[in-house]
């Protein structure tokens, strides 16, 4: 799996033809891993979906890992243009997605492990990320983005607990269920 | 028009990027919790224990189970602390769902309002993901005991899915033992889960130890039982959804448990043939 994400990545940019509706993005935080590449495709007008694979670092009571996502997102055409240094920027505030999350870490688990009964638990590796991406259109095949990304359960536990996040954390309460990143990506 | 929802644009993710935090993964092993370790909140129940007539009678208060439901545990914490009987609470596991560490924080968030110690015991959602890695972090060990007002508590870990060997018996009837020199009023355990079906033989084990009382939680619904030939009584507690809890009182002589739901009732063993 990896090797061939690997692979589609590094290939990817071969195909250069224009108005190919292929494109690559690397990000990094917003529950991805410290680096996180991927290829994306444009399924049809506004809607895309990529395949990627990040980095996790170790740390001194968890070992390194891996973590392969699949990714859809709406991107709408709403654009807000500026000049900043001398440069017209514009700024593309409607991109929504979702993405499935997989990590390859032995003290995760995506079948339950020998012993636990059928359904005790939902697997543990598998997670599903909610994104908003504020993107700014630096050239005309290239994108700058700050992503914010909620877990499943945060979406979970703010709907049913809107009051108590409302309460102890800012911006209505999304700072507490929000992690953020950042990214670059370019058309092919 | 077009200027102002451009600046509004940018101050709205200025602000999101500010307060939101920067996360590699979900599994990450940091949880920010400050003042919920063990040993903080059982030098806090010493301090508790100074100020009180050793031979008082005192209450402590028992939630479990508050993973999801983190206002209903804040709405539970507000509650307790205006109770001035309650000496110490202690909050029997599952504080996380899927032992993620944005989890653990939400839990804390609410925990963090007590004006009360709160001693933590694992529970088997804690110990998924990198829980055991975060709970040792946050908490410490997963069995531990004390003392308050000569009444022993026994927190052990009997979570038997997520770890190995457990619960530990032989630290739990080594703790239980009466030194020579102790004046003790009642020997009380504590574990997340109530002895398994797989277990048979832990209900008299731990009367023969010298236990007087268990609490539980785990199966979110109030259970109070005893077997008719170990008469050892075990109570579980509701989950915390809808500030369910439940309050134990000790005298010398007697323990006493309250179910609350909120409103508390008094709650009696049945006995089991």
């Amino acid at each position: 799996m990896q090797r061939i994400l690997l692979l589609l990545i590094l290939l990817a940019p071969l195909a250069h033809a224009n108005e190919s509706p292929f494109e690559w993005e690397i990000q990094t935080g917003a529950l991805k891993g410290s680096v996180h590449a991927a290829i994306g495709y444009e399924l049809a007008s506004k809607h895309f979906v990529s395949l990627g694979l990040g980095y996790v670092p170790s740390e001194s009571d968890r070992d390194a890992f891996n973590i392969y996502s699949l990714n859809y997102m709406y991107r709408g055409t709403t654009e807000y243009s500026f000049s900043a240094w001398d440069n017209e920027i514009n700024l593309k505030p409607i991109n929504f997605g979702v993405s499935t999350i997989y990590a390859d870490h032995e003290a995760l688990f995506f079948s339950l492990p020998d012993g636990i009964p059928s359904g005790y638990y939902a697997p543990t590796a598998l997670r599903i990320l909610f994104e908003y991406e504020l993107a700014a259109e630096i050239s005309s095949d290239t994108d700058v983005f700050i992503k914010w990304s909620v877990l499943d359960v945060g979406l979970i536990n703010y709907a049913r607990n809107y009051s108590f996040y409302r309460d102890n954390y800012e911006l209505l309460g999304l700072a507490g269920i929000s992690s953020w990143g950042v990214g670059i990506r370019k058309a092919f | 028009m077009k200027l102002i929802k451009q600046i509004s644009t940018l101050v709205i993710s200025t602000l999101l990027l500010s307060a939101c935090d920067y996360e590699l993964s979900p599994w990450e092993t940091d949880a920010h919790c400050p003042g919920m370790t063990i040993s903080e909140n059982l030098k806090w129940l010493k301090e508790v224990e100074s100020t009180i007539d050793p031979a008082a009678d005192f209450q402590f208060a028992i939630v479990g189970d508050p993973q999801q439901f983190p206002k209903d545990l804040e709405n539970t914490i507000e509650r307790l602390n205006k109770n001035d009987s309650i000496k110490f609470i202690v909050l029997l596991g599952d504080i996380a769902e899927t032992g993620i560490a944005q989890e653990f924080e939400w839990a804390c968030k609410a925990l963090e309002k007590t004006t009360k110690p709160i001693l933590s015991v694992v529970g088997n959602h804690d110990g998924l993901s990198f829980g055991q890695e975060i709970w040792r972090n946050t908490f410490g060990p997963f069995d531990y005991s004390f003392t308050f007002l000569e009444t022993k508590f026994i927190a052990f870990n009997n979570n038997q899915y997520e770890f190995e060997n457990v619960p530990d018996v032989s630290w739990i009837e080594a703790e239980a033992a009466v030194n020579e020199d102790e004046k003790r009023n009642h020997t009380i355990a504590m574990s997340h889960i109530k002895p398994w079906e797989n277990q048979p033989t832990l209900s008299a084990t731990l009367k023969e130890a010298g236990i007087d009382y268990t609490f539980h939680t785990h199966d979110h619904k109030f259970i109070h039982f005893q077997d008719s030939d170990i008469m050892l009584p075990h109570h579980v507690t509701a989950n915390n959804l809808g500030q369910q809890h439940a309050i134990v009182t000790i005298t010398p002589e007697t323990i006493e448990v309250e179910d609350c739901a909120p409103a508390c009732e008094l709650s009696f063993p049945t006995t089991r043939n």
